[in-house]
């Protein structure tokens, strides 16, 4: 099993905790809830293209911005209004991720999505929210390869 | 069904902070954290099932408790709830939060 960073691996436990998918469900809706949009002061709509996640069907934008000390913060923007999971996702990876130094977050690969949704999304929304998981590493390599 | 007799609009947030409370005597299954505010009460709290796992949720996500899998007192497998510090902070704040609201109603009443 992979080494994940210890936020994230405690998210991924405590999905773990969860078999019955009401509570799974219940668990992704209140993620959901604490979903915060991009603030204005990084990005503004309309959104560029570049930053779009590719293949998500909730219409989900990323950002990686490079912080003082070295780390990356994300943003998120899920312009799809019920775009739950995307949302969901977003708010696991922001707060388990930002703070992080980008190597690390370079490291963390999409199977994770299984982990965490499992029986509770289509194949084709499974795509988009790894896609998430993908623009994000993608970000975290440009930030490392523009450090060097 | 949520807590009875007592309307869920009045004061909303009560039962994540009846929880928290709970459990600052130590870590407890699902089942214990609604026995025991029941027996608090008197019989006058009753939290049920689907009201009481989607708060531990919210606590969970917000980082107030953490969970993990312990047996319980008839030997079966059951989910343990523990403060965590940030749990801790945070009942702090909304007890005094509480309290300010109660005397603001009470207040209220007394005038009337």
């Amino acid at each position: 099993m992979p080494d994940y960073p210890p936020a994230l691996q405690s998210v991924l436990d405590t999905f773990d905790l969860f078999p019955d998918p009401v509570d799974r469900t219940n668990l992704l809706l209140s993620y959901a809830d604490q979903f915060r949009d991009v603030p204005p002061d990084v990005a503004t709509r309309p959104f560029g293209k570049s930053h779009q996640v590719p293949q998500c069907e909730s219409d989900a934008y990323v950002w990686a911005m490079k912080m003082p000390d070295g780390t990356l913060k994300l943003h998120f923007a899920v312009e799809n209004p019920s775009g739950v999971s995307a949302k969901a996702l977003a708010t696991i990876l922001d707060r388990s991720l930002s703070g992080l130094p980008a190597d690390q977050i370079a490291q963390v690969d999409s199977s994770i999505v299984e982990r965490i949704f499992r029986q509770n999304i289509s194949m084709g929304k499974g795509m988009g929210l790894m896609s998430m998981v993908e623009a994000v590493r993608a970000l975290a390599r440009q930030s490392l390869i523009a450090s060097r | 069904m949520g807590i009875t007799n007592q309307p869920p609009d009045l004061l909303p947030g009560t039962l994540d902070m009846l929880i928290l409370r709970t459990l600052g005597r130590g870590p407890l299954h699902g089942y214990a954290i609604a026995d025991r505010i029941r027996l608090v009460s008197d019989d006058v709290l009753v939290v049920g099932e689907s009201s009481l796992y989607p708060a531990l949720q919210r606590l969970l996500v917000n980082g107030w408790v953490t969970a993990e899998w312990g047996a319980s007192d008839n030997n079966r497998r059951a989910r343990y709830y523990t403060l965590t510090a940030a749990g801790r902070k945070r009942l702090t704040s909304e007890r005094k939060e509480f309290q300010r609201l109660i005397g603001a109603i009470q207040q209220v009443l007394d005038s009337a």
